[in-house]
Parts: C-alpha cells; sequence; structure tokens
C-alpha cells in the first residue's frame, strides 16, 4: 500500500444498499478509503475531479445506469478510473465499458481480491494519469513562452527537418533558424533533439489516457 | 201473530162456516123427522179435514163443537145436541179416514177411483152407520120415536151434501193453494152464464104454484141438461155445482110448498127429492170423474208421444224402428245422416236393414249379408259394418230393443268410424313414441306421480340387466323407483340420496328440472352418467327420469384441464425463462453482499485483534442476505411448481409487490421505471396464487417489451389495483407507456399464436386470459387516451369458487 492508496478516495455507486455496505466492509478492510452512493446522479452532483481515487460502480441501476455514469464523466472531462461491477454481465455492455476507458469489469459477486487488485489499478492509473496532466500542464507552460517564430521552428524541429530544410521552408537565413532554434531548447530546458521530440510527444499525449 | 192466534183462525172460520150451514139446515128442516133436508155442516167439515193434515183434523172436530152448541141449544135439549154432534163429527171424521187411505193429498176427484171412494164412503156408508147410532140414541134416550125415517132421510141428505159440496171445497181449496193460472175470460164467462142459467131454470120451474096444472115431478129433469154440460165442460167441480144449485133450489122451493113433486105426504116429497137428487149427483159427479180421466189420459197420451218423437228425432244416435219383416218404418236425422237415405225412402217401406248391414270383417272386403232372422239374437251390441247408399262402408256397433207385444222394434247404429280413426291415430302415436323411445341411446324411465315406473326404454332394460345386483336403481316397469331409492338412502348410499331428493323435488315439490351426475364404478374405468330428472307435463304428473352416459365428455374435460394446466405451467416457465437474467441478478446481488461480507470478516479476523461488534454485525447481514437469496428461490421455485391450481385468499397488493420485485433487475435493465398505485382497502381474493402471480408478471414483461422503442426517460409502467365495489371485483391495472395497441387488435392479440413481438409463441396473453376466465374474471386491453397500451384483470372477490 502506498501514499496514494492512502490518500486517495474509492467512490462506490451501487443501488443495492446490502451490497454497498458490504463492498464498502470488504475495501475498508482492504485498506482503502471508501465513500459510497446509492445513484449515479448523486455521485456526480458530489464528486470532485480534483481528489484522486477510483469509481467502483454497478452497471444496472435505476436511474442513470453505470455506463451512462461513464459517457457522462467524460463529456464533463472529469473522467476517472472505473471499475464496473455487474450481476448481469454480458458482451455488448463490457465492450462498451472498456471502450470508454474502464479498468476493468468485474461480475457479481466478485472476490475481494480481484475488486481490490482493480481497485488498485484504477488508482495507479488515475495516479499516473494525474502525473501526466501535471507534466503536459508544463510543458504547454514551456510552449507558451515561445513566440510564433520560435513555435514554428519548434514544430518543424520535432516533424525531424534541418536547419536548412527550415529555413527555407520559412523563408529564413539558416543562421537565423539556428538562432531560433537555440532559444527554443533553451526555453523548453532540454538539451537534445530528442528529448524535445519526447516532450512534444508527451504535449500531445496527455490529453488521452494511456492504455 | 203470536201462534195460538194463528192456529185458532182456522177453526174459527171453520166453526163459523159450521154455524152458518146449521143454520140454513135448520131453516130446511124435514115436515116431521129430526133433521134437515139439507144439512151442509158435516160435508164441510169433512172438506176442511181432507184438506187439513191429518194431525191437525181434533182442532176442527173440536173447534166446532162451540158452533154446533150454539146453533142447536136455542132449539133442543143439550142431550140431542152432544148426540147430534158425535153424529155429526163421526160422519166427517170417518167420510175423510175413508178418503185419505185411499189417495194420498193432495186428494183430486177428478179421478173415478177416489169419486167412487168419496160416493161409497163418505156420502153413503159414514152417514148411514152415524145416521144409524144416532136415531137409536135418540129412541134410547126418548127423543125421537122415529128410527128408521131418521136414519134414512138423516143418510140421503148427508150423502147428497158430501157429494156435492166435498168435490167443491177441496177442489177450490187445491186451487187456490196451488196458484194455478187464472181462469181465462172465456171460460169465466162460459162459468157464469151456465151458474145463471142453471139458477133460472131451477127457480122458474121449482117455484109454480101448488095449484098450476103444468107442475108435474118431470120438470126435475128440466136442469138437467145445464148439469150435463157443467159435468162436460166444468169436470167434477162444474157438476158438483150444477147440481148443488139444482137440488138446493128445489129443497127450498119443496119446504116453501112449492116444487115439482106432487104427493100428499110431505115427507114421502121430501125424501124422494132428496133421493133423487142423490142419485142424480153420483151419476154426474162419478160420470164427469170419468170424463175428467179421460180427458187427463189423452194429455198424457199426447204429451208421451211427443216426447218420445223430441228423443226419437233429436237423438245424436242413428235410430230406426222397424215393423215385421225388418222394414224400416221411421228413422231419425242422425240414421238419415249416417245411411245418406232420404225420408221418403224410409216412407216407402222398401228399406230392410239387413240390405245394407255387413258383418264387419275389417279386412275392407265385403262381409256376409246379414241373416234378417238371427239380427237381433246374434248382434246385439256388436260390430257390424253399414253399406252407405254412396257405397261408402262404415263400421258401426249396434243395438237394438224388440217393441213389447208388438212386431218391430228399434234398432240404434252407433257410428264407430271416428273412434276408429281416433283409435288408429292413437296406436300410430304410440308406436311412434314407443319406436322413439326404443331408439333413444339414453336410458329413459317414465315414473307415474307416486314414483313407480311405468314406460322403460330398451336402453334402460340392457342396463338393469348388466348392472350388479348391489344397484339401487336396477329398477323395472311395475317397480317403484322412489322406494328403492328411500331403501337404499337409509343403507347410507350418497347417490341414492341424491336421487331421492331429487325425485321428491319434482313429485311433490315445484321444481321442473333437476340434473344430477353420479359415477358408477365399473369393470375397469368408472363411468360418469348424467341423471335428468324432467317433470312429465301432463295432468296425472310424473317424472321422466333420463340417464346419459358422459364418461367420454368427462374425459375430454379432464384432458382439457390438465392441457390447460400444462399449457399454463409452459406458459408461465417461459416468462420465467424471459426473466433468467433478472432473477441471476437478484440472486447475485445477496451472494455479492454474501461474499464481501465473509472477505470483509476474513480480512479483519487476519490482521488480528479483531472488532468483535463488527463481526457480529458483518455475520448478521450475511444471514440476513443469505435470507434474501432464498426468498428468490423460493419465489422461483414456486412459479415454477406444476402444482394443482389451488384456490385460497389472495392478497393482490402483495401478489403485485411481489411481482415488482421479481422483475425488478429486468426493468432497470431495461431502463424502466415502476410505479405503484395500490388500493390499501383492497379486500382478499379467493384465488390460485401463482396464476395470479404469472398474469401479473406477464402484463409486466409485456409492458416492458413494448417500451424497447421508447425514449430512455420515458419507459414508465404504472401497476394499479383498485376495489370495485359495485361489482364485488378486484382489478389490477397495468399501463405502459409504448406505442399501444394497433387499431382493431385490442382482442386478438389475446387469441392464441398472436403474437407482435419478433420471438414469442404467442399465447402468454391467451392463458392470461383463461386464467381470468377460470376465476370467473376478465382480462381486457385498451389504449390509454395519453398513449400506451393498458390492461386490466378484474377477478371477482369470491374468485375461482364453482
Amino acid at each position: 500500500m502506498n501514499d496514494n492508496e492512502m490518500t486517495a478516495t474509492v467512490y462506490l455507486v451501487d443501488d443495492d444498499a446490502s451490497v454497498r455496505s458490504a463492498l464498502t466492509r470488504a475495501l475498508n478492510a482492504e485498506g482503502f478509503h471508501v465513500l459510497s452512493w446509492a445513484s449515479a446522479d448523486a455521485f456526480l452532483a458530489d464528486y470532485d475531479p480534483e481528489k484522486p481515487g477510483c469509481l467502483v460502480a454497478d452497471v444496472a441501476m435505476p436511474g442513470t445506469d453505470g455506463l451512462q455514469l461513464q459517457s457522462l464523466l467524460s463529456a464533463s472531462d472529469r473522467s476517472l478510473p472505473i471499475v464496473f461491477i455487474t450481476g448481469n454481465a454480458n458482451v455488448r455492455m463490457s465492450v462498451q465499458a472498456m471502450r470508454g476507458g474502464a479498468v476493468t469489469f468485474l461480475p457479481k459477486p466478485v472476490r475481494l481480491s480481484e475488486l481490490a487488485a482493480a481497485v488498485r489499478e484504477g488508482l495507479e492509473r488515475d495516479q499516473s494519469l494525474r502525473q501526466r496532466r501535471a507534466t503536459r500542464a508544463a510543458i504547454q507552460t514551456r510552449l507558451a513562452a515561445l513566440t510564433a517564430r520560435e513555435r514554428q521552428v519548434f514544430d518543424l524541429v520535432v516533424a525531424g527537418k534541418m536547419n536548412k530544410q527550415i529555413a527555407a521552408q520559412l523563408g529564413a537565413a539558416e543562421k537565423t533558424v539556428k538562432v531560433h532554434r537555440g532559444r527554443v531548447m533553451f526555453k523548453m530546458r532540454v538539451r537534445s533533439v530528442a528529448e524535445l521530440v519526447t516532450l512534444a510527444t508527451q504535449a500531445r499525449d496527455a490529453s488521452r489516457p494511456s492504455l | 201473530m203470536p201462534p195460538f192466534v194463528k192456529t185458532s183462525t182456522l177453526p174459527l172460520a171453520v166453526g163459523a162456516a159450521y154455524f152458518i150451514a146449521a143454520e140454513v139446515g135448520q131453516a130446511l128442516a124435514f115436515p116431521s123427522a129430526p133433521v134437515s133436508v139439507f144439512w151442509a155442516p158435516n160435508a164441510i167439515l169433512m172438506a176442511v179435514l181432507l184438506v187439513s193434515p191429518r194431525e191437525h183434523w181434533w182442532r176442527y172436530l173440536l173447534g166446532v163443537l162451540p158452533f154446533h152448541l150454539f146453533a142447536q141449544l136455542t132449539d133442543f135439549t143439550l142431550l140431542r145436541v152432544m148426540i147430534q154432534y158425535f153424529a155429526n163429527a163421526g160422519l166427517a171424521g170417518l167420510g175423510a179416514l175413508a178418503v185419505v187411505s185411499v189417495s194420498p193429498a193432495p186428494h183430486r176427484f177428478d179421478r173415478v177411483r177416489n169419486a167412487f171412494t168419496l160416493v161409497l164412503f163418505g156420502g153413503i156408508l159414514a152417514p148411514a152407520f152415524t145416521s144409524m147410532l144416532m136415531a137409536i140414541s135418540f129412541r134410547v134416550f126418548g127423543i125421537s120415536a122415529e128410527v128408521w125415517l131418521t136414519t134414512v132421510a138423516r143418510t140421503v141428505t148427508n150423502t147428497f151434501a158430501v157429494v156435492t159440496l166435498v168435490p167443491l171445497i177441496v177442489h177450490c181449496t187445491e186451487r187456490l193453494r196451488s196458484g194455478q193460472r187464472p181462469i181465462s175470460v172465456k171460460r169465466a164467462a162460459e162459468g157464469v152464464t151456465l151458474a145463471l142459467a142453471t139458477l133460472a131454470v131451477c127457480l122458474l120451474l121449482f117455484f109454480i104454484p101448488l095449484d098450476k096444472p103444468e107442475r108435474t115431478p118431470l120438470l126435475l129433469y128440466a136442469p138437467l141438461p145445464l148439469v150435463g154440460w157443467a159435468a162436460m165442460r166444468f169436470g167434477v167441480a162444474g157438476a158438483c155445482a150444477a147440481c148443488l144449485t139444482a137440488g138446493a133450489v128445489s129443497m127450498l122451493a119443496m119446504v116453501n110448498g112449492y116444487g115439482p113433486l106432487t104427493g100428499a105426504d110431505p115427507v114421502e116429497n121430501a125424501l124422494s127429492l132428496v133421493t133423487f137428487h142423490v142419485v142424480m149427483s153420483i151419476i154426474f159427479i162419478t160420470s164427469a170423474a170419468l170424463l175428467d180421466e179421460w180427458r187427463h189420459a189423452g194429455r198424457a197420451l199426447s204429451l208421451s208421444r211427443a216426447r218420445f218423437r223430441s228423443i226419437f228425432e233429436n237423438n245424436i244416435i242413428p235410430t230406426a224402428i222397424w215393423r215385421g219383416d225388418m222394414r224400416i218404418s221411421e228413422a231419425n236425422e242422425a240414421f238419415l245422416r249416417l245411411t245418406g237415405f232420404s225420408g221418403t225412402d224410409i216412407q216407402d217401406g222398401k228399406l230392410r236393414f239387413e240390405d245394407f248391414a255387413r258383418l264387419n270383417t275389417r279386412a275392407g272386403s265385403p262381409g256376409a249379408a246379414v241373416d234378417s232372422d238371427n239380427l237381433l239374437e246374434r248382434f246385439d251390441n256388436s260390430e257390424l259394418e253399414l253399406a252407405l247408399r254412396d257405397g261408402r262402408r262404415v263400421p258401426i256397433i249396434l243395438g237394438q230393443g224388440r217393441f213389447p207385444s208388438d212386431e218391430g222394434g228399434v234398432i240404434y247404429a252407433l257410428d264407430l268410424s271416428s273412434f276408429r280413426r281416433a283409435e288408429t291415430r292413437r296406436q300410430r302415436v304410440e308406436s311412434l313414441h314407443a319406436a322413439v323411445l326404443a331408439s333413444l341411446h339414453d336410458q329413459v324411465a317414465v315414473l307415474d306421480s307416486r314414483g313407480a315406473v311405468i314406460e322403460i326404454n330398451d336402453s334402460w332394460r340392457h342396463a338393469v340387466d348388466a348392472a350388479p345386483p348391489s344397484r339401487f336403481d336396477r329398477v323395472l316397469a311395475g317397480e317403484n323407483y322412489l322406494q328403492c331409492c328411500a331403501r337404499a338412502a337409509e343403507q347410507g348410499d350418497r347417490t341414492a340420496c341424491e336421487h331421492l331428493a331429487a325425485l321428491r323435488a319434482l313429485l311433490y315439490g315445484s321444481e321442473d328440472r333437476r340434473l344430477l351426475e353420479c359415477r358408477e364404478a365399473g369393470e375397469g374405468d368408472s363411468a360418469w352418467f348424467e341423471v335428468s330428472f324432467e317433470r312429465l307435463r301432463r295432468a296425472e304428473g310424473g317424472t321422466v327420469i333420463t340417464r346419459t352416459d358422459v364418461t367420454s365428455r368427462k374425459r375430454a374435460e379432464a384432458d382439457a384441464r390438465n392441457q390447460r394446466q400444462q399449457l399454463t405451467h409452459l406458459s408461465r416457465a417461459a416468462v420465467l425463462g424471459q426473466l433468467s437474467g433478472a432473477f441471476a441478478h437478484e440472486l447475485k446481488q445477496p451472494l455479492t453482499s454474501i461474499l464481501g461480507n465473509a472477505e470483509a470478516a476474513l480480512s479483519i479476523i487476519q490482521k488480528g485483534a479483531p472488532d468483535m461488534v463488527e463481526l457480529a454485525e458483518i455475520l448478521r447481514d450475511i444471514v440476513q442476505d443469505d435470507e434474501r437469496a432464498a426468498q428468490v428461490i423460493q419465489r422461483l421455485r414456486s412459479l415454477l411448481g406444476k402444482g394443482e391450481t389451488q384456490h385460497t385468499p389472495v392478497e393482490l397488493n402483495e401478489v403485485v409487490r411481489e411481482s415488482l420485485e421479481l422483475t425488478h433487475s429486468e426493468f432497470i435493465t431495461r431502463n424502466v421505471l415502476a410505479t405503484l398505485q395500490l388500493d390499501q382497502s383492497l379486500p382478499a381474493v379467493l384465488a390460485d396464487r401463482v396464476q395470479m402471480q404469472q398474469v401479473v408478471l406477464n402484463l409486466l414483461m409485456n409492458a416492458c417489451e413494448a417500451m424497447v422503442a421508447t425514449p430512455l426517460g420515458r419507459r414508465q409502467v404504472t401497476v394499479s389495483t383498485r376495489f370495485v365495489a359495485h361489482a364485488e371485483a378486484a382489478q389490477i391495472t397495468v399501463q405502459d407507456n409504448g406505442p399501444g395497441i394497433a387499431v382493431g387488435d385490442t382482442d386478438r392479440i389475446f387469441q392464441p399464436f398472436v403474437t407482435t413481438k419478433t420471438h414469442g409463441l404467442g399465447l402468454g396473453l391467451a392463458i392470461c386470459r383463461s386464467v381470468a376466465e377460470a376465476h370467473h374474471g376478465v382480462l381486457w386491453a385498451e389504449n390509454a387516451s395519453e398513449g400506451g397500451a393498458t390492461f386490466h384483470i378484474k377477478i371477482p372477490i369470491a374468485g375461482g369458487l364453482p
């Protein structure tokens, strides 16, 4: 159990009170901090995306069901790792859930070891997601410091163009391009082109959850 | 009026009449004998006795005594008067007794026999006897020595008075009493003329002075033609009146010194005169009686003839009279109508009965001619055949009678053709009835009003032959079904009890029909019979019992019931199959809780120093969830059970709630929201719980499936219950938000194998409806005004009670 697990919260959403209490108890016993809601709508009202955590949700619920909850979260850009549990699993449902980025799809009755593992994975995923988000934010900050010309040079360097090619494309002297390039490297706090390319990749990928 | 006044009025009147007559008699006293020439009191008394009941005679006999004394005592001694009284009373009494003993009241003297009795006993013997006794008494007591003269004189004068006065008085009294119709004016005029003529003739002829030369005894005969006229025209009463007038006037004349008699001795004259009148009046009165009798006999004969004619002519039985040689001399209307002959055929006397009477062969061929010699002896009261004038033949029954002391007799020919026709018709109807009865497959017995079997058909007979001897209803014609039932019922045969009750209700009650079903153990399978008791619609009453073998129908019914039950079960299983996912979910919920709790507990224990309070809580939850799972399984089991239909009190609200719990997961999966509107006052319904639940589940599932195309947020099912007070029924309504039922399909969807789903047999609703009907309820569908379909099921509170 790491620090993340200690601070992160497991959000449990299930319409069945006894299932809720049993799973809360079991996850508590595994050392998780658990908060539970009886419906998706109640959860949506309370959920703060700033707090790290993982969602354990029943698929079949009256009103907004688990899959709808998933799409609502991603639509409002508050997506977090979701572990689905269901008493009535079918392929269509699980495919939809996994495509929506669910951690896993566990059939009821669920073994605690499996649930705990899934929750752990969810929490890790949440943590890495949050880290990547932080990284991207830093890169974005650096990118924002570039001038328009420097940004052009950055894109072309990342695209693997030689200085000569860049100069020709921008209609500038090769020397000028070198100066811009040096500035870019400085502003982006990298030493090599390879590092620069990595940064660019991270900036692009941060918006997507890693698979 | 006091009774004694009433009873004494008549005797007083009679006494008064006696007194007056006595005074008159004394005025007409004999010249030298102690008697009167015309002594009417005795005759009056006799007439009164004759017209009054015998038990009242003493009143009149005693009643006249004071008047007699009053009339006589002024002139004579008491002894003489008393002797006279006894002689008078004796005369009247003896004469009346003689007449009464011969003929019953009322006494009519227009019969020769009665008139003769009166003349002989009342007119001659009684006066003679009493007169002789009186004369002897007079001699004994020294009142008068003239025995002979006294006797003769009193006898003849009384004879005259009795013979003329008694019939007259009796006749007039009876006529007054009987209230005969009044005399016609013509007859009255004739009577008055006759009376005046008689009186005039007598006065003129009998009051000729003594010295006139034309005075001659022959004048006495002068009134006789008038007397004859009176006797002819007015009968005995007329003769009496005329004789009386002639006698009285002549005697009055003689006593006053006139008269036709010219003898020197006045006594001789008086005796002769009275004797003459006695003889004349006897002759005329008896002749009048004879005449009356003849007249009467003539009237009676013509009346009798007219009656005979009427009887003969109007008789509806054809009647003919034959005279010698069987020639028909007379025939009545009916006979002519029957035979077709006319009156002239008969009048000619040519028709002989044997000419058209034939022996009845009944085969249609002409029978042998009837032999006239033997006709009457052989064929009286036997059936013959008449050949009619037009050649047709008619069966008749012949009756006959010979006239006494006469050649000839009467023939009655009763036409039998209508009887024959009726008999033929009856036979035809009877044979038809018998044939119908015999050809019936059902067993039929007809009972009279006392329960005795009067008719059975072949089927019944065969059934009785085949039945074991222990069976109570092995009853053949002539035996008493009611008694057989009663005997078997006493021994505890339940079927016999039912039969007995049914039969009594029909025979003694007002019931017209009763149906029983009974099972009879036979070889192998038992047989079912339907026994119908039907009132026999005729005045004498009775019952028809029909036994119909309904075994095959019963079997078919049982098969149908079984099939329906199996189908119901299959349909239930199909619904549960549809719900299997939901049920799995329903089970997995508690299983998930149990597993979660158990693993939490394990985890707690493994960490050491477990919190026992928490562990207990966990275990309690596990128990609870386990019970929940068991409950789900129990419900499934009961729904899947193949049990027989059982009617118990069922809370339909509970059934609805449970059904919604069973479909809970399915509803969630299908994003359907269920709303409940339960009538909390709904009474329990006598029904099969499982079948009720099946219907509700079916309707709920149909509602879900109907809303596949409905947008997610609008998928709603409303289940409501309510008590329908006026129908004493409970109603469940299931309403969905789907597209509703296509126009015209609200009834078709209940037909088997009709379905709107892509998969499914289309049996669900059909079976639901049959379940509703088995509970005497109804299931119907309609489209709600706000869209969606609505299904109602209405079950009577008494439910499926038979």
